[in-house]
C-alpha cells in the first residue's frame, strides 16, 4: 500500500484499484481490510490525510472540486516517515533476493520478465 | 478519477444492509471512515455489476460481509487490547483493588474478539465447505425454529386471559364417569350455593345469520350468561360488557362482536356501539368489540373462532333449561388464593346433596374440573411433540454432519496447529479458538435459519389445515429467538467438541510421531461412527414417518360407506319469523332441490339434517317396541339424519333390505325410519328388522316402522368404526339447518358457484356456509393427521438428504486420503473390484451398525405415535424392514461415487501423489 502511495496521491477507491493492477489481480482487498490497513498507517503515523501538508493548493482544489460532487473524499498520501519506511523495507528485501540470489533460490536477475 | 456521472450511490435495503455490516466495527472506527467506506463500497459494487452481472454483485456482497465481519473483529480486538493496556496502567499507577478483574476481564473480551476474527478467516479460507455447512445448518435449524414457533404460538404462549390459572371448565359426571354437559338449573344451584368461585358462567352454541345489508352469512356465535366476559378477565375495547339485568328474556337483543367481524362486516365503523344488526330475523343493538387480536378460543370448534356473543337469557320456566338438559358448556375462575382442592370439595359436596335430591335428573354425583387450558390444547400436544421431535432429529443429523466434516477439515489443520502450539498457544487457548469457531459456524447458521423460518412460517401456517387453535398467532417472538440463539450455541459446541479434542489429542502425537498415521485412523473411526449415527438418526424419522403414511394409506383405503367423488355439499340455515312453521321450511328446501336439480351437470339432489365425517353429532336414545322395559343405560343411541327421499341415491349408500323414502312419506303418513346394518344387528340380531317399531328421543315421540336397511357409513372420522345411525324422512322431522348434497356429473367443484346462485334466487337472505366438495370434507376430518404426515415426509426426505451427503462426504475424504495406499494397493496387483469392496465395506460396516442402532432406537420411541397409528402397530415389521432397506440403498448410491473414484484411480499418479 505503502508503494501504491508512493506514486502520489489517492483516495480509498483508488488505492484498491491500484493495489488490484500492481499485484496484477492476485491481491484483492475488501473494503474492510483496506480501512483497517489505511487506520494502522494513519495510526503509525506512515501516510497522512492529504489536504493538511505543503501541497494545501493542490487538495484544496481538490476538495472544492469534491465540494461540487456535493460529498466529502479523503486522499492519502504518504508522509515523509513512511517514504523513508517503504524505502527501508525496499532495501531490506532487496538484500534478502540478493542473498537467495547467491544460494541458488531463485533464478538472476533477468531471466524472469 | 472516476465520472461524477457513474458515481455509484448506495441507498435503500443496500444501504441498510451495508450500514448493519459496518457495525462490525468500534463506533469509533465507524464515525472515522464509515462514510468513506461506504463510498468505496458503492463504486466496487457498481463496477462489479458492470463487469460481472448479477452474480458479481452477489459474490462481492458475501465477501465483503466476510472482510468486514473479520476485520471488524480484529479491530475491536485491537481497541480492546489497547483499551486493557492503557487501563491496566492506569491501575498501576493507582492503588486499585480490582485491578486484576480489570485486566482479566478485558482480556477475556480482546481474546474473543481474536478467536471471532481467526473463526471468521477460517471459514472464509474454504468457502465451499463453509457455504454447504451453512446451508445444512440453515434449513435445519430453520425448521427448528418454524416448528418451535408453532409449538410456542399454540402450546406454550398463555392464554389470553387474565390469569388463566385459574381458569377452569366445569363437568356433570355421567354415568360412564366421563365429562357431560351442563344442565342450567344444575348451573344456577353451582352459582347461588358455591362460594369458593369467583365467578362462573354458563355457555350455549349459537349460530346466528345475519341479514340485512351485505351478503348473508351465518356467524359461529355464543350464547353466554351474564359473567362470561368477567369471569375470563376479558373486556371489550370498545363498547361496554353485558349488562346483568340483560341476562333476561325480553332484554337480551344485545351482542358483542369480535375485532375481526367489527372490521369484516362492519368495516371498523367508529360509531358501531348502538347500532343495530338483524341475526335470524331479529334485531340486536350492538354493545361492545372485544380488543383487536383477542383469540377466541372458546368456541363451537377448534377452526370456528366465535365472532359473537349474546346473552344465554335463561329462566327455569323454559323448557329446554330444566336439570337433566345437559347442553351448557360451563367455565369458571377460582377465588383468589383458593386451592382447586377446596373448590372441588365444595362442588362435590353440592353435587352429593343435589344427587340425593333429584334421583332421577343425574346419573351419578361428582363434578369434573378441567384447566381450561388442558380442555383447549390437550389434544395438539401428541402431534406437536412428534413433530418437535423430528426436527431435532433433523437438527442432531445436521450437527453429525457438520461434526464430521469439521474432523475431515482436522487434517488439513493439523499444520496451522502445530505451528500455533510452536509459537506458545496453550492448549485451552486453543480449543477455545476451536470451539469458538464451530460456535460461530452455528450461530451463522442460526441466523440463515431464522430468516427461513419467518420467510415459510405463513407458508406452513396457511397450508396446514386450519383446525389447530391458535395457530394463525405462531409468530417468531422473543422466546423462539432465544430458543434458536440457545439451541446454536448448544450444537455449535456438541459439534465442535469432536473434533477439538480430535485435534488437541493429536497435537501431543504428532508432535513425537512423524506423519501421525495413527491419528488418521481413530480419526477415520471417529467419523465412521458419526455416519453411523447419522444413519441411525435418519432411519428413526424414516420409520415414524412410514408409519404415519401407512396409517394414512390405510385410513384413504377405508371403505366409508358411499361414494365421496363427485359429491357437492353446502349447509344451509333457515332461520328467524319468516319461516315459523315446518310447513314453510319443507317449501323452502323443495323449492331449492328443485332450482338445483335443474341445473346442467347435476344428476341428483337432496338434503340431510348432517353429513356423514362432516363433524356433525347428533345422537339420540332409541326404545324398542318390542322391549319396553329397558333402562336408559341400556338403550342404544344411535346417529339421526332426516333426509330427502333422493338421499342414497345421492350418497350411493347401498339399500340392504326392504325400501327408501320416496315422495309417499309425507307429514301426515306413517311415521317410517330406515336403520344401519349396524343398528340393526346391535338391536334385532339374526331377526328380520323390517316391520318393527321404534321411538327415537323422549316419549312424546311417535313410534316408527322400519321400512328399510341400509349400509354402514363412517360419520365421526375414519379411523373409528360406523355408528349406529337411522335415518328419518324430511317432512316428518323438519330441522331449519340441512346439508344440500349434490351428485354431480364432472368436478363438483365447478357447479360451486352455479348452486350457490340456486340457491340465492329461491331466497337471496340464506345463509350458505361449507360449501365443499365431499373430498375436501373428508381432507378437513384427516387435518391433524395430514399436517403431521406432510410435515413429518418432508423431515425426513431431509434427513436421508442429509444422511447421504454425510457418507458421501465421509467416504470421499476417505479416498482422499487413502490415494496413496490404494495406489499402492493397485500396484501391487489388487483388482479394481477389490478396491471397491475396500472402500464400500467401510461405509457398508458404518451403515450397517447405524440401522442396527436407528432399529432399537425406533422401537423405543415409535410407540409414542400411538394414537396417531391406524391399521399398523408401532413394530410394524414390514415397515422396518422395508424402509431399513431403502435407507441402505440409499447409503449404497452415497458410497458408490467415492468408490468409482477410488477405482478410477491411476495408481502411478496415486502413489506421487501428496
Amino acid at each position: 500500500m505503502l508503494l501504491v502511495l508512493s506514486d502520489g496521491d489517492l483516495h480509498g477507491y483508488g488505492i484498491m484499484k491500484e493495489v488490484e493492477r500492481e499485484s496484477r489481480g492476485t491481491v484483492r482487498l475488501g473494503v474492510g481490510s483496506l480501512y483497517r490497513t489505511l487506520s494502522r498507517l494513519l495510526d503509525s503515523r506512515l501516510i497522512e490525510e492529504a489536504g493538511g501538508g505543503a501541497d494545501a493548493k493542490g487538495a484544496a482544489a481538490r476538495l472544492a472540486a469534491a465540494r461540487e460532487r456535493e460529498e466529502q473524499r479523503r486522499y492519502y498520501r504518504l508522509s515523509p516517515f513512511g517514504r523513508q519506511v517503504a524505502k527501508a523495507e525496499a532495501e531490506r528485501l532487496r538484500e534478502v533476493l540478493r542473498l537467495a540470489r547467491a544460494k541458488g533460490l531463485v533464478e538472476a536477475a533477468g531471466d524472469t520478465p | 478519477m472516476s465520472d461524477p456521472r457513474q458515481r455509484a450511490t448506495l441507498d435503500g435495503r443496500g444501504g441498510r444492509l451495508f450500514g448493519w455490516l459496518l457495525r462490525a466495527y468500534p463506533a469509533a472506527f465507524r464515525a472515522r471512515f464509515g462514510a468513506e467506506m461506504r463510498a468505496v463500497f458503492a463504486e466496487r459494487l457498481h463496477e462489479e455489476l458492470e463487469q460481472a452481472g448479477r452474480w458479481g454483485v452477489l459474490r462481492l456482497w458475501l465477501r465483503s460481509a466476510c472482510d468486514l465481519a473479520a476485520t471488524g473483529c480484529a479491530q475491536r480486538a485491537a481497541a480492546a487490547t489497547a483499551l486493557a493496556a492503557r487501563l491496566s496502567a492506569r491501575a498501576a499507577s493507582s492503588p486499585c483493588r480490582h485491578r486484576q478483574v480489570h485486566r482479566q476481564g478485558d482480556g477475556t473480551m480482546s481474546k474473543l474478539f481474536q478467536d471471532l476474527g481467526y473463526a471468521l478467516r477460517a471459514l472464509r479460507k474454504a468457502p465451499g465447505l463453509t457455504l454447504v455447512s451453512l446451508l445444512t445448518l440453515g434449513v435445519a435449524i430453520g425448521a427448528n425454529t418454524a416448528v418451535f414457533s408453532i409449538v410456542n404460538g399454540v402450546l406454550l404462549r398463555p392464554l389470553p386471559y387474565g390469569e388463566p390459572e385459574r381458569l377452569f371448565t366445569l363437568w356433570e359426571r355421567g354415568a360412564d364417569g366421563k365429562q357431560e354437559n351442563v344442565g342450567y338449573a344444575t348451573f344456577v344451584d353451582w352459582q347461588s350455593r358455591i362460594h369458593s368461585l369467583q365467578s362462573l358462567a354458563a355457555i350455549a352454541y349459537w349460530a346466528p345469520s345475519v341479514s340485512g345489508s351485505g351478503t348473508p352469512e351465518r356467524l359461529e356465535g355464543l350464547r353466554v350468561t351474564r359473567d362470561f366476559f368477567r369471569t375470563l378477565g376479558v373486556r371489550p375495547a370498545i363498547g361496554r360488557d353485558f349488562l346483568p339485568e340483560e341476562d333476561q328474556r325480553g332484554r337480551h337483543h344485545v351482542a358483542i362482536v369480535s375485532y375481526e367481524l367489527w372490521q369484516r362486516r362492519f368495516g371498523g365503523d367508529p360509531q358501531l356501539v348502538g347500532k343495530t344488526i338483524v341475526l335470524d330475523g331479529l334485531t340486536y343493538t350492538l354493545v361492545g368489540v372485544l380488543p383487536r387480536g383477542h383469540q377466541t378460543l372458546i368456541s363451537t370448534g377448534p377452526n370456528k373462532p366465535a365472532e359473537i356473543w349474546a346473552p344465554l337469557a335463561y329462566n327455569s320456566s323454559l323448557p329446554w333449561a330444566c336439570r337433566d338438559c345437559h347442553h351448557l358448556r360451563v367455565v369458571a375462575r377460582l377465588g383468589r388464593g383458593v386451592p382447586l382442592v377446596r373448590a372441588s370439595a365444595e362442588l362435590d359436596a353440592l353435587s352429593r346433596a343435589l344427587f340425593a335430591e333429584y334421583p332421577k335428573e343425574y346419573e351419578a354425583p361428582g363434578v369434573i374440573f378441567i384447566p381450561l387450558e388442558e380442555y383447549l390444547l390437550a389434544d395438539y400436544r401428541r402431534p406437536l411433540a412428534v413433530l418437535l421431535g423430528a426436527v431435532g432429529f433433523v437438527l442432531a443429523i445436521a450437527c453429525a454432519n457438520i461434526s464430521s466434516v469439521q474432523l475431515a477439515r482436522s487434517q488439513r489443520r493439523q499444520g496451522e496447529i502445530a505451528v500455533r502450539t510452536a509459537l506458545g498457544a496453550t492448549r485451552s487457548r486453543l480449543a477455545q479458538q476451536l470451539l469458538t469457531e464451530s460456535v460461530l459456524l452455528h450461530l451463522l447458521g442460526g441466523c440463515l435459519g431464522l430468516l427461513l423460518a419467518a420467510g415459510s412460517l405463513s407458508i406452513l401456517v396457511r397450508h396446514i389445515p386450519p383446525n389447530i387453535p391458535r395457530l394463525a398467532a405462531a409468530t417468531v417472538d422473543a422466546r423462539v429467538l432465544a430458543a434458536t440463539f440457545a439451541v446454536c450455541l448448544l450444537t455449535g459446541v456438541a459439534a465442535g467438541l469432536a473434533p477439538a479434542r480430535h485435534l488437541l489429542g493429536s497435537e501431543l502425537r504428532a508432535a513425537a510421531s512423524a506423519a501421525g498415521a495413527g491419528t488418521a485412523v481413530r480419526r477415520r473411526r471417529l467419523s465412521g461412527v458419526l455416519v453411523s449415527a447419522d444413519v441411525a438418526l435418519a432411519l428413526v424419522l424414516v420409520i415414524g414417518t412410514g408409519l404415519m403414511v401407512r396409517s394414512m394409506l390405510h385410513l384413504l383405503a377405508v371403505d366409508v360407506g358411499f361414494e365421496t367423488r363427485g359429491l357437492l355439499a353446502a349447509e344451509i340455515s333457515v332461520s328467524g319469523p319468516r319461516f315459523d312453521g315446518d310447513a314453510k321450511i319443507v317449501a323452502f328446501y323443495d323449492r331449492v332441490l328443485e332450482r338445483v336439480r335443474s341445473l346442467p351437470g347435476v344428476e341428483v339432489a337432496a338434503v340431510t339434517s348432517q353429513l356423514p365425517l362432516g363433524g356433525d353429532f347428533d345422537g339420540r336414545g332409541v326404545r324398542l317396541f318390542d322391549r319396553p322395559n329397558q333402562s336408559e343405560a341400556e338403550r342404544s343411541s344411535a346417529q339421526r339424519y332426516a333426509v330427502s327421499p333422493d338421499y342414497l341415491r345421492v350418497m350411493r349408500i347401498p339399500l340392504l333390505r326392504g325400501r327408501g323414502f320416496g315422495p309417499g312419506d309425507l307429514t301426515k303418513t306413517a311415521p317410517a325410519v330406515m336403520i344401519n346394518k349396524a343398528l340393526s344387528e346391535r338391536v334385532w340380531p339374526g331377526q328380520e328388522p323390517l316391520g318393527k317399531r321404534l321411538q327415537i328421543g323422549g316419549p312424546d315421540q311417535p313410534w316408527r316402522t322400519v321400512v328399510g336397511v341400509v349400509g354402514d357409513t363412517r360419520h365421526v372420522g375414519l379411523d373409528l368404526p360406523p355408528p349406529l345411525q337411522l335415518y328419518l324422512p324430511q317432512r316428518q322431522f323438519v330441522d331449519s339447518d340441512m346439508i344440500l348434497v349434490v351428485r354431480t356429473a364432472g368436478e363438483p367443484q365447478a357447479l360451486a358457484a352455479a348452486v350457490r346462485r340456486a340457491i340465492w334466487e329461491v331466497d337471496p337472505d340464506r345463509p350458505i356456509t361449507r360449501l365443499a366438495t365431499m373430498d375436501r370434507v373428508v381432507e378437513v376430518s384427516l387435518g391433524r393427521r395430514l399436517l403431521l404426515q406432510r410435515l413429518l415426509i418432508l423431515f425426513a426426505a431431509i434427513a436421508v438428504l442429509l444422511a447421504m451427503i454425510g457418507i458421501y462426504g465421509v467416504l470421499s475424504c476417505a479416498v482422499g486420503e487413502r490415494t496413496r495406499e490404494i495406489g499402492v494397493r493397485m500396484a501391487l496387483g489388487a483388482r479394481r473390484s477389490t478396491i471397491c469392496a475396500l472402500i464400500l465395506g467401510a461405509g457398508a460396516r458404518q451403515t450397517a451398525a447405524g440401522l442396527a442402532a436407528g432399529v432399537v432406537l425406533a422401537l423405543a420411541l415409535t410407540r409414542f405415535l400411538g394414537s396417531l397409528l391406524y391399521g399398523v402397530t408401532a413394530q410394524d415389521p414390514i415397515t422396518f424392514g422395508g424402509l431399513a432397506l431403502l435407507l441402505a440403498g440409499v447409503a449404497a448410491l452415497a458410497a458408490y461415487l467415492p468408490a468409482r473414484r477410488a477405482m478410477g484411480l491411476d495408481p502411478v499418479a496415486a502413489v506421487r501423489a501428496e
